[in-house]
């Protein structure tokens, strides 16, 4: 059996066109033209019996209501085709009036709706409009290298299309229009990324998984990014708590107030960088591995432990996996996946047990629960645990 | 079943042990024969309920929910098991669901019946209730013992937090 390496499918679904047309229908309604609307149907069914039963006896176009409200309906579109026509004095009063008002309406409706569409294509291009996705990938935050970061995005996450991001920054129009011609479709929301309504324009609540990168607008140290970078997480988690959040830190000391503010991923870019720096300036010759490791194209990579595995010894899944796929196993991630769902799952079942000693031990384990532990070698004996990841090594390129 | 087979049955109960025979004989007299199958629920947590039960033959499956909801196996009694003691002594609410894993065959005997076998054979009874009342203190230490822990635990959650 081939191991299916664990992916983020991160598919991102458009709005119910149903969505699309309330929208339109609240911009409509916030410029009046409901308003409008009901003005010139009131003049349309008023004038036109009106106009009939003041022509009626003395002209022999208008025979009936109808006529009359066939005529109002030409005059108040200024169609006017002219085939009825009024002849007496009151009646051409009446007319004037109503093709005066009647041009005025037309113009400010057409106008008003032509608007609202043109506004809301400007929005989007200047990051100002609303995201309508569902079940996307924001990517909060600006890096100079935003165009790799994407592309490896893209490329890392099979299914996920440029459609299914959405960026939040302030870096402006012409760097993200940029970004927008590489990758057509790519959502963008301009703001204060610690603004809780910026994120709410870019639906995180609504989102998949949000990625909070350390942000590289503005001249800031890294303590005043790390500490936006975490303001935005905790925001991000008032408004979407069941969603998967990881950050960028540059200083180790903020990667625990983003655990508290229960962000369920964070990367220490920095400190891997210097670690790398460290390693090689000590000759140690690991660059080319760590790199090959880190690559997306086989390397380092976690599978999901395939049914049937899980509670027994870690021993009889790596020879399984070295077997059917050829991949060394190297250690577990345990407590994968949505932080407060595990931890929810967790309560649950710290909750059997008759013995009042024991459930507080369980409720303490809870409470000390690490998710994305790593468990790096662990002899073979080890019971692999619910909601846990093998960490691989994949099939070597080189033949022996 | 057969008088010495009813006795052979409570004899064979680790609950009933060091009781004198004759005892049980009085109480065997006592109790009523009853069949389950196997899935059928004798006793169901929350309801009100006033009888042992002795397990003469099978298996049964205790059962309770937690706070949130979820269902879960607290224990198994098998052949000689008893459960239900303490409704003898008093109205109880039961505190879990007993469901039949098997075919099963109890000796029953309800809080009336109970006191009028003890009314009849004083001794008998007095050595039954004291057994009862073994079972009642055990079950009280071990609440108050929890109570100290929870007290504890409640007491250092504050202070962690001050």
């Amino acid at each position: 059996m081939e191991p299916t390496p664990r992916r983020f499918g991160v598919r991102a679904r458009p709005p119910s066109p149903y969505v699309r047309w309330r929208r339109l229908w609240a911009e409509l309604q916030a410029e009046n033209v409901p308003r409008l609307a009901g003005v010139f149907f009131t003049l349309l069914l008023v004038g036109g019996p009106v106009m009939y039963l003041v022509e009626r006896s003395t002209n022999n176009q208008f025979k009936g209501v109808g006529d009359g409200l066939w005529w109002s309906l030409v005059t108040l579109t200024t169609i006017g085709y002219g085939d009825t026509y009024p002849i007496t004095t009151p009646g051409r009063l009446l007319a004037a009036l109503l093709m005066l008002v009647g041009i005025g309406l037309i113009g400010t409706v057409t106008g008003k709706i032509a608007a609202a569409l043109v506004e809301r294509r400007r929005r989007e291009g200047r990051g100002l409009g609303e995201s309508r996705l569902t079940g996307h990938l924001v990517v909060v935050g600006w890096k100079a290298d935003m165009l790799e970061l994407v592309e490896g995005l893209l490329g890392a996450q099979p299914g996920l299309t440029p459609e299914g991001i959405v960026l939040v920054n302030q870096a402006g129009e012409s760097r993200n229009e940029e970004l927008r011609r590489r990758f057509p479709g790519l959502g963008y929301v301009h703001g204060d990324t610690v603004d809780p309504a910026v994120l709410q324009r870019a639906r995180v609540h609504e989102a998949k998984r949000v990625l909070v990168v350390a942000d590289e607008t503005g001249e800031r140290s890294a303590q005043e990014t790390d500490a936006r970078t975490v303001m935005t997480v905790m925001n991000v988690e008032s408004l979407a708590p069941e969603v998967y959040t990881c950050a960028e830190v540059l200083d180790r000391t903020f990667a625990e107030h983003l655990h508290i503010a229960r962000c369920d991923e964070v990367v220490l870019s920095r400190e891997h960088a210097r670690a790398l720096l460290l390693s090689a300036s000590a000759a140690t010759g690991m660059t080319p591995l760590v790199e090959r490791l880190l690559s997306p194209a086989g390397g380092l990579t976690t599978v999901a432990v395939p049914e049937g595995f899980v509670g027994r010894p870690l021993g009889e899944l790596a020879s399984h996996l070295r077997r059917e796929a050829g991949v060394l196993v190297i250690g577990l991630i345990e407590n994968t996946g949505q932080t407060l769902a595990i931890k929810r799952e967790a309560l649950r079942a710290a909750q059997k047990t008759e013995d009042v000693a024991q459930l507080l031990d369980n409720l303490r384990a809870v409470r000390a629960l690490v998710p994305n532990r790593p468990v790096l070698n662990p002899p073979d004996s080890y019971p692999i645990p619910r909601h846990a990841l093998a960490v691989v090594v994949g099939a070597s390129e080189s033949q022996p | 079943m057969s008088a010495v087979e009813r006795r052979a049955a409570l004899l064979a109960c680790p609950f009933f042990e060091g009781i004198a025979a004759e005892a049980l004989d009085h109480l065997a007299g006592a109790c009523t024969l009853r069949t389950a199958l196997a899935g059928d629920t004798l006793i169901r947590e929350g309801e009100e309920g006033d009888s042992l039960f002795v397990i003469v033959e099978g298996r049964v499956r205790t059962e309770k929910r937690t706070p949130s909801g979820d269902l879960w196996t607290v224990r198994f009694h098998e052949k000689g098991g008893v459960f239900g003691e303490l409704s003898l002594l008093d109205r109880v609410i039961r505190s879990a669901t007993i469901v039949a894993e098997a075919d099963c065959t109890f000796l029953v005997i309800d809080r009336e019946r109970f006191q009028a076998f003890g009314d009849r054979h004083p001794a008998a009874g007095l050595a039954v209730t004291r057994r009862l009342a073994e079972r009642l203190a055990s079950r009280l230490r071990k609440a108050n013992e929890e109570a100290v822990t929870l007290f504890a635990a409640l007491v250092h959650e504050v202070e962690r937090r001050l």
